[in-house]
């Protein structure tokens, strides 16, 4: 059986560096930020995991049908840095006006130097599926980028997936988790600085106050409760000015990464050794061989290659934003809403000394 | 119901503006329900006929405060709409049915105060008063009805007077376009003026429905807006953590409901008309205001969020509180201010007992909320789950 791992955490927390230890493994292939492209940032987690059985079209219409969340990011040219797909190279198929297809926002150019080449064969290979619950077809698809990879497993990385390990739980039964964590403070200054953050801050902040997604429909009830900042950023007036003046302040993704952190404890903390492994970001920084090598022996049992940890270990560099940059009453604001979090993984043996 | 029609000769009328709006709509059956007049309403033009958005909004207003058989049918007899709009000279200038006017209500408003809104504040309330008033002018109207607000009375703190605004500073741009227009009103020499002054308008009395949700529907709303945002980003924290509200705890909120605005506004209007030059000004406000801290603390209760604290200016606010601050920002100049509307002139016109003091119970509040939340959440089903 195909190894299956997924790596999750709250976002920011240093998992995008997995995806890059883990596509330097030889026998892995390490396929990034699927999902929070085939939900629209979060957006649409519902459609992407519908119930029943899932036709080949409509697997497609989630991989591959461009939405509108992604294509305003790359029409203000505020799209998130994880976004590989060489949209401004007037040379590729997808490109700003167009919108690139979630799956080829990140994944493909992750796994392939031909990213349009690569979309081809998938649409291809994903026609001929027979319909099947949503976590099989999804499986389908990892599996076969694991057959193109020439690898024996998969491990998928998602930034924020931590909010729907309970879904991913359910639909891959056979699957093992690495929860990774970072010191909450620093994970919502990261966080803070993050355009995908933005975008959905600022759209939750929007759809709650409107009551429907400005980015799904024109209907604008209770256009007049947003503030005038906020009204600035409504999809049909949105600058990129507007959008990078927002602030998303540190307190607020603090918040965020406490409740992600509870939840998603809630969903996966009951988990036996051998279907979670948790690692502290800060480990790779401070231990990287260790880290990696229990990374490594955790998606593919036994004692991993050397070489690979060797490659994995010196390609760790050390993050740019910290906390303790911040004014003393804003650390002092997002130490406060930070803490639920901190409490909560301490609870789970997980702790940070000052 | 007819639209620009001339067929009609001679018969007494009103001209009314603002009758597809909340106190307009209630306004209308009011007067459908105690006079024998003619109703000619000015309505925008839109994407449908101004003839059937005038009647869908007086039927929508009969459903929610449930209105007699006869006021229903007297809608599609008594009540005509000619396409026009206040922010045009003499509002478009459509030919009007051949009645007599007597009496001009004037309750269209902009209701919004954003800056960004600004422009239309002051085209809709200011200037779109004074082309309403060349409007009933070249109709023939003598008598003018304006549906003011009582807070032209700004920061003005104390006992609110019903008299002529005495230049108090103003909390937003919709007090001042507010005040500018009470100015232009009773700055007509020919024309006898009445100023009413509504407070906080709420739903019906018995019923409890609206058709318009500003005030205290928006701040209800605002709060579940946050409520929603924050549990999108952790779960139970307003369920754990008691917001701080700068507000003054024991000052009364003026909470009166529409069919009582518009009954007594009708009984006044009945009374002996104001002569040209003239202006008499009328609180149509409820003198059992509730405190603002009862109302706020309810709200949290109904919505299920924890309890919150009160506290003063002095008191620092802590990240999450200065968040629904800042969203409230419209609001918290009514939630503060030892402020009595006097209401000598409309309980010398009505009657002290049948000015319909009307007392705002917590069951009565928690009835409002619950009549508004149920359709506030049937709007929101559709928001995508978050996880």
């Amino acid at each position: 059986m195909v190894d299956q791992v997924f790596v999750v955490g709250t976002g920011r927390c240093g998992s995008t560096l997995l995806s890059s230890l883990l596509r330097m493994h030889p026998q892995i292939a390490s396929i990034s930020e699927f999902f929070p492209f085939v939900t629209d940032l979060g957006t649409r987690v519902a459609p992407a995991f519908p119930p029943g059985d899932v036709t080949a079209a409509q697997l497609w219409d989630l991989l591959a049908t461009c939405r509108p969340r992604q294509t305003q990011m790359l029409r203000l040219d505020v799209a998130m840095p994880e976004v590989l797909y060489p949209w401004r190279s007037g040379h590729h198929r997808f490109d700003a006006a167009s919108g690139v297809p979630p799956v080829a926002q990140v994944t493909l150019p992750h796994l392939s130097g031909d990213p349009d080449g690569l979309f081809d064969r998938l649409r291809a290979a994903v026609a001929e599926l027979s319909p099947a619950p949503i976590g099989v077809q999804y499986r389908r698809v990892f599996d076969w980028f694991a057959a193109q990879q020439g690898a024996r497993g998969w491990a998928e990385r998602s930034g924020g997936s931590l909010r729907i390990a309970h879904r991913l739980l359910e639909h891959f039964p056979a699957a093992r988790l690495v929860h990774i964590v970072r010191d909450g403070r620093d994970t919502a200054v990261s966080m803070s600085e993050h355009t995908g953050f933005r975008m959905v801050f600022t759209s939750v902040q929007m759809m709650e106050t409107l009551g429907v997604d400005p980015f799904e429909t024109d209907a604008r009830p209770f256009e007049d409760d947003l503030d005038d900042d906020l009204a600035a950023l409504l999809p049909e007036r949105c600058t990129r000015e507007a959008f990078l003046a927002y602030a998303t302040p540190p307190p607020l993704c603090g918040h965020y990464w406490s409740g992600e952190i509870l939840e998603g404890l809630a969903a996966i903390g009951h988990l036996a050794e051998d279907r979670l492994l948790t690692l502290r970001y800060e480990d790779f920084l401070a231990a990287p061989r260790e880290t990696v090598r229990r990374l490594g022996a955790f998606v593919r049992e036994g004692e991993p290659d050397a070489a690979w940890v060797e490659a994995a270990a010196a390609s760790i560099r050390p993050p740019r934003s910290s906390w303790r940059r911040l004014a003393p009453k804003l650390r002092s604001q997002l130490e406060h809403a930070c803490a639920p979090g901190f409490q909560a993984l301490a609870e789970h043996g997980i702790v940070w000394s000052e | 119901m007819t639209s620009n029609t001339t067929t009609t000769r001679g018969r007494d009328a009103h001209l009314v503006t603002g009758a597809t709006g909340f106190v307009g709509a209630a306004l209308v059956l009011e007067l459908v329900r105690r006079t024998d007049v003619e109703l000619v309403c000015l309505v925008r033009p839109g994407a449908t006929p101004a003839a059937e958005r005038l009647r869908a909004a007086l039927r929508d207003a009969a459903a929610a405060y449930d209105a007699d058989a006869a006021v229903v049918a007297a809608i599609d007899l008594r009540c005509h709409a000619v396409e026009g709009d206040v922010v045009l000279p003499e509002c478009g200038g459509a030919p009007l049915p051949r009645f007599h006017y007597d009496q001009l209500w004037h309750g269209a408003a902009s209701l919004r105060f954003e800056d960004r809104y600004a422009d239309e504040i002051v085209r809709v309330n200011t200037h779109g008063t004074r082309h309403a008033l060349a409007w009933a002018r070249a109709a023939g109207a003598r008598q003018v009805n304006y549906m003011s607000t009582a807070y032209v009375a700004g920061a003005g703190v104390g006992r609110i007077l019903e008299t002529p605004c005495d230049g108090a500073e103003t909390n937003n741009l919709y007090e001042r376009s507010k005040i500018d227009a009470e100015a232009i009103v009773v700055g007509q020499r020919d024309l006898g003026v009445r100023v009413f002054r509504p407070s906080i308008v709420v739903g019906h009395s018995q019923t409890r429905g609206a058709t318009n949700f500003t005030g205290m529907y928006g701040f209800l709303r605002q709060l579940t807006a946050f409520r929603g945002m924050m549990q999108r980003t952790q779960a139970r924290l307003l369920a754990e953590t008691a917001l701080q509200l700068r507000l003054q705890v024991g000052a009364p909120v003026d909470l009166v409901p529409v069919d009582l605005v518009v009954q007594n506004a009708v009984t006044i209007m009945q009374g002996t008309d104001p002569a040209p030059g003239e202006a008499q000004y009328y609180h149509l406000t409820n003198p059992l205001a509730p405190d603002v801290d009862r109302v706020v603390a309810l709200m949290f209760e109904e919505l299920g969020l924890c309890p919150p604290r009160f506290v003063g200016d002095d008191v620092a606010l802590e990240w999450l509180d200065e968040r629904f601050d800042r969203r409230i920002g419209f609001y918290r100049s009514y939630m503060r201010g030892d402020r009595v509307f006097d209401r000598s002139n409309v309980e010398r016109r009505v009657g002290r007992e049948s000015s319909v003091p009307y007392a705002m119970t917590d069951d009565t509040l928690r009835a409002y909320y619950r009549w508004y939340l149920e359709r506030l959440d049937a709007t929101r089903r559709d928001l995508p789950v978050g996880r």
